[in-house]
């Protein structure tokens, strides 16, 4: 049984979605509860689309849209199409034993139809990877986005989460984000400088919202008391 | 605050680094330092035989002014290269071809450009008493009378026989000093003393001459003229003037006399050096050293933490990006997964 199945076997989201790794697209339970109060504070049951981003690489981008389509999903039983748009690092397929092709960039150069791409992972969720770009990834980003693809693929769906290239990396990720309507920017704690942060801002032309991911405090329990950091 | 023990629990173990390494070196370094054997002597100078220098309304002691005549010996070069050559000190120095085998010392040595110099040139091993000896040797009075000299060495009988040969070589230099104020003394009373018998004849000869030229005033009750009386007074001077003289003379005789009697350089041994039979100090040197060591490592991880603190610049906090002036909104913090 899928996670999406279960949570709707199960009328308690958390316990549903948070089944063990490996049986289809699986989230950390303390990840899924932060990105609870993360997608209602964006407004999340009433979105059409969400893009995740960051400014650089290995910030925790894939997760957090994992999570926050999960979400949508299993807590607002909405139907949710997760689009990964990383084509320089493409990584949904390896990560949760997906197939790798055909993905999004076989769909924007019309070598498949949009019910070829998609990969069920639960009753409401389905998945469309990267697929394998035949030349540069900033130059199938702009294939996807001229195709129209994106829109299609939202028709068929209540709401798409991207899977967004980090905008430093040279993968047009920037432009990419210009086509949902709510823009989560991950940023890793202790990881990211902040200059890269502020370099990155820059260059997107829609506000997101910021997400701290893997904050940890190094403090011993009784000093973060002192310091009220409970 | 918070962003520096942030910063320490992050990196706790290499902040630990540079406080264990520093103790370690420091108590490393007083491990291959060569034992010191501190042999030690005390000296009672005699208040009577010691010339107060005091300035007129002040009072030295005894000890305070054979301190400071030992110190100032010890301040010279030629006392030095006679105590060292006088005890064992110099042949271990030209044996072991090392003044102070201390590190210090060595890249003391070394900074000179004294280090490697042939202890063979007697000027080489005079100029390594010298520094020896005036920076190892304390001198302290214990007391109004009582003075303690003690000299460290990295070798038990080596130390002995330098505190012994200070005292030696302290007494000579003293008796030497008085011998030759009596010897000037003596010579000085002896020439006045003749000059005075000479002037005391010449004056009684001027009385008996004058008496046998002037029968009249020989007889009896005759009254005594001018003349004569101021021959006679002038004999009477010349001879309380030689009878001073002939005990100053004396006095002087007894003085040089004296100096060559035990005791004569004014002080007496009262505890002799013995060879010391165990190390001086090492618990302390260890001590200090630890302590050095850990205020030095502070210092480091101190410095290493403020380096740390700075080089990150990245988000940890909300409160990080909030204040970096991004101008965006902070909505979650995912914790981090172990």
């Amino acid at each position: 049984m899928s996670a999406v199945g279960q949570a709707r076997a199960h009328p308690a989201p958390p316990a549903s979605i948070t089944q063990k790794p490996g049986n289809g697209l699986w989230v950390a339970p303390a990840v899924l509860d932060a990105c609870r109060s993360v997608s209602l504070r964006i407004d999340g049951p009433r979105l059409n689309s969400l893009g995740v981003t960051s400014a650089i690489r290995g910030e925790g981008r894939t997760t957090i849209a994992v999570a926050l389509a999960l979400i949508q999903a299993a807590d607002y039983r909405r139907r949710v199409t997760l689009v990964e748009l990383d084509f320089g690092n493409p990584s949904l397929a390896d990560r949760f034993g997906l197939n790798p092709r055909p993905g999004l960039a076989e769909l924007a150069h019309g070598e498949v139809d949009l019910a070829q791409v998609l990969q069920p992972a639960g009753d409401s969720i389905a998945v469309i990877v990267a697929g394998m770009p035949g030349g540069s990834a900033s130059r199938t980003m702009m294939d996807v986005l001229r195709s129209g693809v994106l829109q299609d693929i939202g028709a068929k769906s209540d709401v798409i989460v991207g899977d967004l290239p980090a905008t430093l990396s040279g993968g047009f990720g920037d432009y990419a984000a210009q086509t949902f309507d709510q823009l989560v920017f991950v940023v890793r704690a202790g990881i990211t400088p902040l200059a890269r942060v502020r370099e990155a801002m820059v260059n997107l032309s829609s506000e997101p919202a910021l997400v701290l991911n893997g904050t940890d405090s190094s403090l011993p329990r009784w000093l973060r008391a002192v310091f009220g950091l409970w | 605050m918070l962003r520096y023990l942030e910063t320490y629990y992050r990196h706790r173990l290499l902040l630990m680094n540079p406080l264990i390494l520093a103790v370690a070196v420091s108590l490393g370094l007083v491990l291959i330092q060569p034992r010191t054997y501190e042999a030690s002597a005390k000296v009672w100078f005699d208040p009577a035989t010691t010339s107060s220098g005091a300035a007129p309304g002040t009072f030295i002691t005894p000890a305070d002014q054979g301190a400071a005549e030992l110190k100032e010996l010890l301040k010279t070069r030629s006392f030095c290269a006679k105590v060292g050559r006088r005890g064992p000190l110099a042949s271990d120095l030209a044996t072991t071809g090392s003044a102070v085998p201390d590190l210090g010392s060595r890249i003391i040595g070394v900074l000179r450009g004294t280090q490697g110099l042939s202890l063979a040139n007697p000027d080489v091993l005079d100029d390594l008493l010298y520094a020896t000896l005036s920076g190892k040797t304390r001198v302290e009075a214990g007391g109004p009378e009582i003075v303690g000299i003690s000299f460290d060495y990295s070798k038990a009988e080596v130390a002995a026989g330098t505190v012994q040969a200070i005292l030696d070589q302290m007494s000579d230099e003293l008796v030497g000093n008085r011998r030759a104020e009596a010897q000037a003394a003596f010579d000085f009373y002896k020439q006045q003393v003749k000059a005075e018998a000479d002037a005391l004849a010449a004056a009684d000869a001027n009385v008996f001459q004058y008496l046998q030229g002037h029968p009249s005033q020989r007889a009896p009750g005759a009254v005594e003229d001018v003349a004569l009386t101021s021959l006679r007074y002038t004999d009477d001077l010349a001879r309380e003037r030689y009878r001073d003289l002939l005990l100053k003379f004396d006095q002087a005789q007894v003085d040089a006399a004296a100096v060559s009697q035990p005791g004569a350089a004014g002080f007496r041994v009262i505890d002799s050096p013995i060879v010391p039979y165990r190390p001086k100090g090492f618990i302390k040197a260890a001590a200090f050293a630890a302590i050095g060591g850990l205020l030095a490592g502070l210092v480091l991880t101190l410095v290493a933490l403020m380096a740390l603190t700075a080089a990150d610049t990245s988000a940890r906090r909300w409160e990080d990006l909030d204040g970096s002036q991004l101008g965006r909104r902070v909505i979650g913090a995912i914790p981090r997964i172990r």
